[in-house]
């Protein structure tokens, strides 16, 4: 009788520790209604993943569709809901030309809302070992020594830690995240990740959902 | 006994609020086959049509390139660009150009990710593609994959960064420099 009682309580603790991780993350591929069809897939495409962010709490969730954003219904960017949990994918979400592995949207990677909706205050980090392989007005991109490419767009450029061709660790400072744009946008960063898969037989480069990576890498700074 | 039913009535409680894990994974990155036997006959081509780059290149990157396990692709003259900036990680490398009012870049490696079989190609893929703040333009060649990025100061004006006529034309400059197995 006792050894069922534990293997209850086991078992609930064990739930109740998924039933958390629910209230954090949003599944993948669950965008918000009518945004686009996102990618369900549970693969952790980048698994060595440092989380981009330098420390926590951080909210992944829409820039665009969530309150201030420029689809949404008004609303203000700093609005408690969009520094809450729960996480929200919002890969293959409406914007350009629908990206390859999105059955409709192209939006090429995660919004990450920092932990408090302040301008040039919250760190961008390395997800991986790598080269500063491009510098642009607006963002860098990593390249780990695989070939990823990691990009960090809507960064206060004033405070780049790097330049092109620099040798960068997992988790070396990058830039503090902003609004950097030609015109207004909310605080937060956009990272995405771009690298080669077969896709109908053939090798192919293209951006890649970085929701799971994103989930597993926040959970390993944050648990 | 009393207890142990509050025990069960608790765990199926929590196994039905509880949400499904995330991490399940099969991915794995698999180096790709170089064909050197055609990128060395592509180099000699290379170095033919267009010596003075090809010699300039090679003379600023100090001996990197004898450790890259991927030919390098750079811009060739009529692209009317400075020898770039480099930086090699052996199975990939970045090759950096500074232009006016805009950057590009042209990042290779060889390797591929398998286990990727829940990614379904909806779309085809395309060479030139919109990456908001400018363009990018992938191609593989001799078995590595290259990115070409291009990025504007101002992307919604420029039109180097806006059509694709740009980076197609600078792609069509493109030289073999070397690699490993040269």
């Amino acid at each position: 009788m006792m050894r069922f009682i534990y293997l209850c309580l086991a078992l609930t603790f064990g739930f109740s520790a998924q039933a958390e991780d629910a209230s954090r993350f949003m599944q993948p591929g669950d965008l918000i209604a009518d945004t686009g069809k996102g990618v369900a897939s549970h693969a952790i495409f980048f698994p060595n993943m440092r989380f981009p962010v330098e420390s926590g709490p951080a909210y992944a969730n829409s820039h665009a569709y969530a309150p201030g954003g420029f689809k949404a219904d008004g609303g203000s960017e700093c609005d408690p809901v969009n520094y809450s949990y729960p996480w929200r994918d919002n890969f293959c979400e409406f914007r350009r030309a629908d990206l390859p592995v999105c059955a409709s949207g192209g939006h090429q990677g995660q919004d990450i809302r920092p932990a408090s909706c302040e301008a040039s205050k919250h760190w961008a980090v390395a997800a991986e070992d790598g080269i500063v392989a491009h510098v642009g007005r607006f963002g860098v991109t990593i390249q780990s020594a695989t070939g990823t490419l990691y990009r960090y767009v809507h960064l206060d450029m004033g405070t780049l830690q790097v330049k092109p061709m620099d040798k960068i660790v997992r988790g070396n400072r990058i830039g503090k995240i902003s609004n950097n744009w030609l015109g207004p946008l909310p605080i937060h960063l956009h990272f995405d990740a771009k690298d080669t898969v077969m896709l109908n037989g053939e090798p192919k480069s293209v951006f890649l959902p970085p929701y799971t990576s994103l989930v597993a890498s926040y959970q390993l700074i944050m648990d | 006994m009393e207890f142990a039913k509050v025990a069960l009535a608790a765990t199926l409680l929590a196994a039905t609020t509880a949400a499904p894990t995330l991490a399940k994974n099969g991915v794995e990155r698999v180096p790709t086959k170089i064909d050197w036997q055609a990128a060395k006959t592509a180099a000699k081509r290379s170095l033919a049509r267009d010596p003075a780059a090809v010699e300039k290149f090679v003379a600023a990157t100090n001996g990197k390139l004898s450790y890259i396990e991927l030919p390098v692709l750079i811009f060739g003259s009529d692209a009317k660009m400075e020898t770039p900036q480099f930086g090699s990680q052996n199975s990939s490398y970045a090759a950096f150009y500074t232009l006016e009012g805009a950057q590009i870049s042209i990042l290779g490696s060889h390797s591929v990710l398998t286990g990727t079989e829940d990614l379904t190609e909806h779309h085809k893929a395309t060479a030139h593609e919109s990456i908001g703040n400018g363009a990018d333009y992938n191609l593989n060649r001799y078995g590595a994959h290259y990115t070409i990025r291009l990025t504007c100061d101002n992307p919604i004006k420029d039109t180097r960064c806006r059509k694709p006529d740009f980076l197609q034309s600078v792609v069509q400059t493109l030289l073999v420099v070397n690699g490993a197995n040269q």
